[in-house]
């Protein structure tokens, strides 16, 4: 495989887990904001969001934070880098400059989305609807990586799963890094349903495709000690950051040959698994825990930008 | 007054009273008579209702869009990708029609084929005196760097695209051939795709001659002029990248053949060989299908500023270690000029007869040509000799008095940049316009491979010019396609 293909492949990979992890993102903030709990306090889910995906400062600077405004800019802008449409674009312009080792269905399984996006704009948003836009946009990440799974298993998937494991690593860790401040202070007392705090977990798990696991694995009164476990180290989850960060060091290793991987790109993820392996008992120094998780996260994501370039 | 390419025939067909211009060959329908490939397309026409048409056309629009064929426009900065319009009212020829033009045309290719490899080596020709020492080495496209180059087989053009225009039944006319990078062959391709899964039951109907096998009989050619028959060549496809308008066919037959689609930042030079940088171990090519132009191939050899080759390419291919499909140098044996020189290229390396004729053409080089192409600039049309794409021509007949003068000074500055041809009343196939179903003008381009043998699938590409009355085909004037059927003998019997 031409290296600068593999470079599309990862790229095209993380673009498409971004892609699903934003319309996750704002469909659960969306939800969270139409509670009782949240009634006349929006502004702070959607400045979350929008911390979430690195878009605060360019949001605020240039449009007012007015009900569905931060939705409409992280669904469809068309000039920042973070919106849906602009991750779907560029996950579609990686995939057509790889076209040629896609499978037919998995072309046009991307193409059609950025097709069928350039029609939502922020004037018929409302009219389509923010969940509605959110649940399409997921359905069709789903179904190209449905596609996908029709590829022959060789280099090429492997590095479109290396940039999704890595995409949702880095994911996992700015959603923690934003939600757990404040009033979503990890404490050994679960909070009661209906408070503000049970549905900042709530929309941590779901924006992180987690709470329906959660629920079946545990109840739907959400324990703070077992949602944070889930997310962070929960040994067999897709979605945990241990076990992305797992998949990650195992694609890299998968990949034979001069791969132009830097090595400390290795060393970061095996010391973030080291790191997530040996979680505290919660109530002990938790909050340095996650503070050290944060940095070691963010270490990954500086050596993996140089991942295949 | 004489002209190369004449041949015996120029046909003056009848002309309208209202235009003055000569009336087209409606190829569906002679007189009362309808032509025997139509039959069944003529049935389907008549009970197919202009909804169901329309569905038809928007269904093609649609899956074009989905399949990503489209292009990207020059200049536009929206970042707009455009569709070139399809015709969903098919072109058919019967077996004895397309017989005529394959023939035509693998003849034509194997007399260019022989031209090239002569004039880059032995020029047995010019020795011979049978085509002018300086129409070839006078011509600025004639390429120093492939002077002693021996391809294997020595074959230069190995894809090559034939335009054609029919005028009568049996007369074909030859407008250019394209030995470069000649481009549309997907669309020939998706043509067809995109009305089997439309329209099936036209299928059904009749027995229409498949062109799916082109990518393959594309790889089969590529693998019969390796360097090196001993081993199972590596091929790859060198595209400009993903910005050029070809683009997609650049992927689609990369994809069709299995083999790679590379750029130039993807490919260096060493020991001798053109290497692949892979994601293991670099891996050396042994034929490179390449779409862009020689000037961008190397820039030790063409254009320095050039970042889309591949510095030591050519160095690679004189030591024998890689073939260039199409070959540098090529230019020099499809252009306006040469053109003229083709029937007599077909006779000396041929022995032959040309099957297909050339247009009649005068040199605005010549000055008793010249006089005649001023006096008659309302009945000609006029092309630059280095033009394509239909930019830079008059088209005489439509052109205004100030669009003449204008233009005749153009020639005036520069005669020999010019030649003239007669306008042909090229032929009409019914199509699906705004109005209902019409006749447009239209042209066909064979693609024809050259490897061991020279070969063609039993399809072309159709090309349209869908506003009324015009003769520019080309996509980058308003132009679209129609998918072209050849049928089975037993169909025309």
């Amino acid at each position: 495989m031409l290296l600068r293909l593999a470079g599309n492949a990862l790229w095209l990979g993380r673009y498409l887990e971004r892609s699903e992890n934003l319309a996750r993102l704002v469909g659960a903030v969306q939800g969270m904001t139409l509670t009782p709990e949240y009634r006349g306090r929006v502004e702070g889910p959607w400045l979350d969001a929008l911390a979430v995906v690195g878009g605060l400062k360019e949001f605020t600077a240039h449009h007012p934070l007015e009900p569905d405004s931060a939705a409409a800019w992280l669904l469809t802008d068309r000039t920042h880098y973070s919106s849906l449409f602009s991750n779907i674009r560029a996950a579609r312009d990686n995939a057509r400059t790889a076209r040629h080792l896609l499978t037919d269905e998995l072309w046009e399984a991307i193409n059609g989305t950025w097709l069928e996006i350039q029609n939502i704009d922020a004037t018929n948003l409302p009219d389509r609807g923010i969940a509605v836009t959110c649940a399409w946009a997921v359905g069709r990440c789903q179904q190209i990586r449905g596609a996908a799974d029709d590829l022959l298993r060789d280099t090429l998937p492997q590095v479109i799963l290396l940039g999704q494991s890595l995409e949702r690593s880095d994911y996992v860790s700015r959603l923690l890094s934003v939600f757990l401040r404040g009033d979503m202070a990890v404490t050994t007392t679960p909070p009661e349903p209906g408070t503000i705090a049970h549905r900042r977990w709530e929309t941590l798990l779901e924006a992180g495709a987690l709470l329906e696991t959660y629920r079946r694995s545990h109840t739907a009164h959400i324990d703070p000690v077992q949602a944070l476990t889930l997310v962070l180290a929960h040994p067999t989850s897709p979605r945990s950051l241990v076990v992305n960060a797992r998949r990650t060091l195992s694609a890299l290793d998968g990949l034979s040959g001069p791969h132009h991987v830097p090595t400390a790109t290795q060393e970061a993820l095996q010391i973030l698994v080291d790191h997530l392996e040996s979680l505290p008992p919660f109530g002990a120094d938790l909050p340095g825990y996650l503070l050290k998780l944060g940095q070691l996260a963010d270490a990954v994501g500086l050596e993996a930008s140089k991942i295949l370039d | 007054m004489h002209h190369y390419g004449m041949g015996t025939v120029l046909m003056t067909p009848p002309t309208t009273a209202r235009t003055g211009r000569p009336t087209a060959y409606n190829e569906m329908r002679l007189g009362d008579d309808l032509s025997p490939a139509y039959g069944h397309l003529d049935e389907w026409l008549r009970h197919a209702s202009g909804d169901r048409l329309e569905n038809l056309r928007r269904g093609a629009a649609a899956r074009f869009h989905e399949r990503g064929i489209t292009f990207a426009v020059y200049g536009d900065t929206s970042g707009a990708e455009r569709l070139i319009p399809f015709d969903v009212i098919p072109r058919v020829l019967g077996h004895g029609e397309w017989d005529l033009v394959k023939r035509g045309s693998i003849q034509r290719v194997k007399a260019l084929n022989a031209f090239l490899d002569d004039i880059y080596n032995d020029q047995e020709i010019l020795k011979a005196g049978r085509i002018p020492r300086e129409a070839v080495e006078g011509n600025e496209l004639f390429c120093a760097q492939a002077k002693g180059l021996r391809p294997a087989g020595g074959i230069h053009s190995h894809i090559s695209g034939v335009d054609l225009v029919r005028v009568a039944p049996d007369q074909w006319y030859v407008l250019e051939d394209n030995l470069r990078t000649p481009s549309g062959v997907s669309y020939m391709l998706e043509n067809r795709a995109t009305m089997q899964r439309l329209a099936p039951e036209l299928f059904r109907a009749q027995s229409v001659l498949p062109v799916d096998q082109y990518p393959s009989l594309l790889l089969q050619t590529m693998r019969e002029v390796a360097p090196h028959a001993d081993s199972e060549p590596t091929i790859a496809v060198l595209t400009p990248g993903a910005a050029n308008s070809a683009y997609f066919e650049h992927c689609y037959l990369a994809s069709r053949m299995g083999v790679e689609l590379v750029e130039g930042r993807d490919l260096f030079c060493d020991k001798g060989r053109l290497w692949m940088k892979n994601l293991g171990a670099p891996k050396a090519i042994d034929v490179l299908y390449r779409r862009i132009d020689d000037d961008f191939l190397d820039p030790a050899e063409f254009r320095p500023d050039s970042a889309l080759g591949v510095r030591g390419l050519m160095e690679v291919v004189r030591q024998g270690n890689l073939t260039l499909a199409n070959a540098v140098g090529n230019g020099v044996a499809d252009d306006k000029a040469t053109y003229l020189l083709v029937p007599e290229m077909i006779k000396f390396y041929l022995g032959e007869e040309p099957i297909l004729s050339n247009v009649p053409t005068y040199r605005c080089s010549v000055p008793s040509e010249l006089s005649y192409v001023l006096d008659h600039l309302h009945e000609l049309v006029v092309k630059e000799v280095h033009g394509s794409g239909g930019y830079g021509m008059l088209v005489g007949p439509t052109s205004t008095t100030a669009e003449r003068l204008k233009y005749r000074d153009r020639v005036l500055d520069d005669p020999s940049n010019f030649i003239a041809q007669p306008t042909l009343a090229l032929s009409t196939c019914p199509t699906f316009v705004a109005q209902g179903i019409a006749p447009r003008h239209v042209d066909l381009r064979p693609y024809v491979l050259a490897g061991k043998e020279v070969r063609l699938v039993p399809g072309a590409l159709t090309r349209v010019a869908l506003k009324e009355g015009s003769l520019v085909v080309n996509s980058s004037q308003g132009g679209g396609t129609k998918d072209t059927w050849v049928l089975a003998d037993e169909e025309i019997a």
